[in-house]
């Protein structure tokens, strides 16, 4: 049996677990984030996939405890599959589990990509308190620039907790681009939460997700309409065609085209 | 704690023509990614130490600079043990994020995240003594951009450079032979810092600590056609009226099928089962890579500089509080591309740097496929004797 037969394989197992607000199009994209990201573990960046491989099939133990084995420096993309995964095995199971607790019992600075995603995976993998007390620090403060907080709320929301909004309103006025890029990409894990208070604040993603219409940066417009029609907003149309035809950016106006061809 | 390399002004090492006693690195790490015929630092320490000749110290200076050269050929040892006791400022290794595992292990002692928003702090520990230092808010004094493209095929060990705010690096070699290219070919986005000085402010009233830097990034990015043939151009030797022997048609036929790009979701896509070309290939790649040096010179420089002027760095710690968060950028720097080439699309043919590539190549694609017609046209009529004179 060559090498590549004897690796232990983790295929994907993307799940509510247990927590009704990761709702279907929170778990549709973690699909599709799937094969992506191992993809990255293996190193291929950007490459045009010729059909032959699915990657979502080619995730192994060997790749998850070589990126996680370092608990102060786990890899974001490691750390994530760890939680979206169920390999055959249960000692492998456990190690997993184990994996991710380390990683999450180490960190003394937080605010890192692969803190927030071990941190979530291991409430998947059944440990969701730990998962609670360890991201609610993240939201408390200011909103981080590469983005971190937002997801920090965002994995929050999912787990039944709304505190982490007040952190995305502020990230969306930050005055770096990517900041608020990362930010309105999360407003989809408040939807359960529509019309709830937190903070003083309403939430409202349409409003939030449709009010970057105005934002500066065409990064950020190109984005909203693909939002938006993932979120399930009603009136889509009348809220894209005015985009669609007079948006000063051509990517915006296209990509509120195409969402009103494939969704309107 | 060791505080090396470290340069302070040294007007020593200054009396050559030119010099005006500035600071600048002479560190071998430094001198490796900038000179562009060395990739070890040792090589150009041992070339220098075992063969000065004039003609390898002009080469030198031509390229790193007549300061550096001097630096090597005299080292101030004696500036260096004076720096021990006065570290106001310094300078820290080149850092790329293929480096990120060895540069996180950074500081022995444990590292404590630092607030964002210090209200307090106090002047430089080394510097003055102090034996309870706080905080020293990090602020980014100048700071470049720099960017290479290298091709990487089996065929092409040549890279090409764009120097687009260079202030101390002239030129860069890069050459990561090992790269995987797997048809039809692959870009990847490496930053990494170069030219890293730091130096702590001398007012105690408000402590502040400045860090220069090069923000490089190499996009190297390769082709590979995976068996399929190259048609390079319509009327290349390649393309015939010849039945093709796998499809049946024609074989300029199945080029125009081939290199004709059709909409797959949202980008413009040729499909190239027998035929592809190497040159639009070439094109989509290199189209990343200028995409890339589009977003790190904008929003790319943004977030690093942003992230770094909301940090700070204990004053008795600074080169390792400023390695682990220079660490930190460079590997978020490398996320928040990843986010920027996917758009938050689901599938690679809607990835929003996808469209942007295969969108680029559309009309390359429609001319060649459309001169291959004519050319199988004009071939055919070849083929076809012209009527003899008087035949009815």
């Amino acid at each position: 049996m060559s090498d590549e037969q004897n690796k232990r394989a983790c295929p994907p197992h993307i799940v509510a677990a247990g927590f009704p607000n990761r709702t279907q199009p929170i778990l549709q994209r973690e699909q599709d984030m799937f094969p992506l990201l191992v993809e990255r573990l293996l190193g291929l960046d950007k490459h045009e996939p010729d059909g032959s491989v699915d990657y979502s099939q080619s995730l192994t133990m060997e790749m998850l405890e070589e990126n996680l084995e370092d608990p102060k420096n786990p890899d974001s993309s490691a750390a994530f599959l760890a939680g979206r995964c169920q390999p055959t095995d249960p000692p492998d199971q456990t190690k997993l589990t184990t994996l991710l607790r380390a990683a999450v019992d180490a960190q003394e600075s937080p605010v890192d990509f692969g803190f927030v995603e071990a941190s979530m995976s291991l409430a998947l993998r059944g440990e969701p308190e730990i998962a609670r007390r360890k991201l609610l620090p993240l939201v408390r403060g200011k909103a981080s620039v590469f983005g971190e907080t937002s997801l920090a709320a965002s994995y929050l929301a999912q787990l039944g907790d709304a505190s982490g909004y007040p952190i995305l309103l502020d990230a969306l006025n930050n005055s770096n681009e990517h900041t608020r890029l990362m930010a309105v990409r999360q407003f989809l894990a408040f939807k359960p939460f529509d019309g709830q208070t937190i903070d003083g604040k309403t939430i409202n993603i349409k409003a939030e997700i449709a009010g970057r219409f105005k934002d500066t940066e065409p990064i950020v417009r190109r984005e909203i309409p693909g939002l938006l029609a993932e979120a399930g907003v009603t009136n889509l149309k009348k809220l894209l065609q005015p985009v669609a035809q007079h948006d000063a950016n051509e990517d915006v106006r296209a990509a509120a085209q195409d969402a009103l061809t494939r969704f309107g | 704690m060791g505080h090396s390399p470290i340069t302070t002004d040294d007007k020593q090492n200054s009396l050559q023509e030119g010099l005006d006693g500035e600071r600048e690195s002479s560190s071998p790490e430094m001198l490796a990614t900038i000179h562009p015929a060395y990739s070890k630092p040792s090589q150009i320490a041992r070339m220098l130490s075992h063969n000065p000749s004039p003609s390898n110290i002009l080469s030198l200076q031509r390229t790193v600079g007549n300061r550096v050269v001097q630096r090597l050929l005299h080292p101030p040892e004696v500036a260096r043990a004076e720096e021990e006791e006065t570290v106001k400022e310094g300078t820290l290794p080149d850092m790329q994020l293929d480096e990120v595992p060895e540069q996180l292990k950074g500081p022995e002692e444990e590292h404590k995240e630092d607030s964002t928003n210090p209200t307090t702090g106090r002047a430089a520990t080394a510097a003055d003594g102090s034996s309870s230092p706080g905080p020293l808010q990090l602020s980014v004094g100048n700071m470049g951009v720099e960017f290479n493209n290298p091709q990487v095929d089996l065929k092409s060990n040549s890279g090409a450079k764009d120097a687009v705010e260079s202030g101390t690096v002239g030129t860069e070699w890069t050459n990561p032979g090992t790269k995987t290219v797997s048809p039809f070919g692959s870009e990847s986005f490496i930053p990494g810092f170069k030219n890293l000085k730091w130096k702590a402010g001398e007012d105690k009233a408000k402590p502040s600590f400045k860090v220069d830097f090069t923000l490089s990034v190499d996009c190297p990015w390769g082709v590979n056609g995976g068996g399929k043939t190259d048609v390079p151009s319509a009327t290349d030797g390649v393309v015939t009226a010849e039945p093709h022997a796998a499809s049946g048609k024609k074989v300029y036929e199945q080029i125009v099928a081939d290199l004709t790009p059709a909409l797959n979701e949202k980008s413009w896509r040729a499909p190239r089962q027998y035929f592809w070309s190497k040159a639009i290939c070439a094109r989509h790649e290199t189209y990343h890579s200028t995409d890339d040096k589009a977003w790190v010179e904008t929003t790319g420089k943004k977030l690093v500089t942003d992230y770094l002027n909301s940090k700070t760095v204990s004053a008795d710690k600074t080169e390792d509080d400023l390695k682990v968060h220079l660490t930190k950028a460079m590997k978020d720097l490398g996320t928040a591309n990843f986010a920027f080439y996917t758009g938050g699309a689901s599938s690679y043919f809607s990835y929003a740097g996808e469209e942007r590539a295969f969108g680029d190549g559309k009309a390359p694609y429609q001319q060649l496929a459309k001169e291959v017609g004519e050319q199988g046209a004009k071939l055919e009529a070849a083929k076809t004797p012209a009527p003899a004179k008087g035949t009815p």
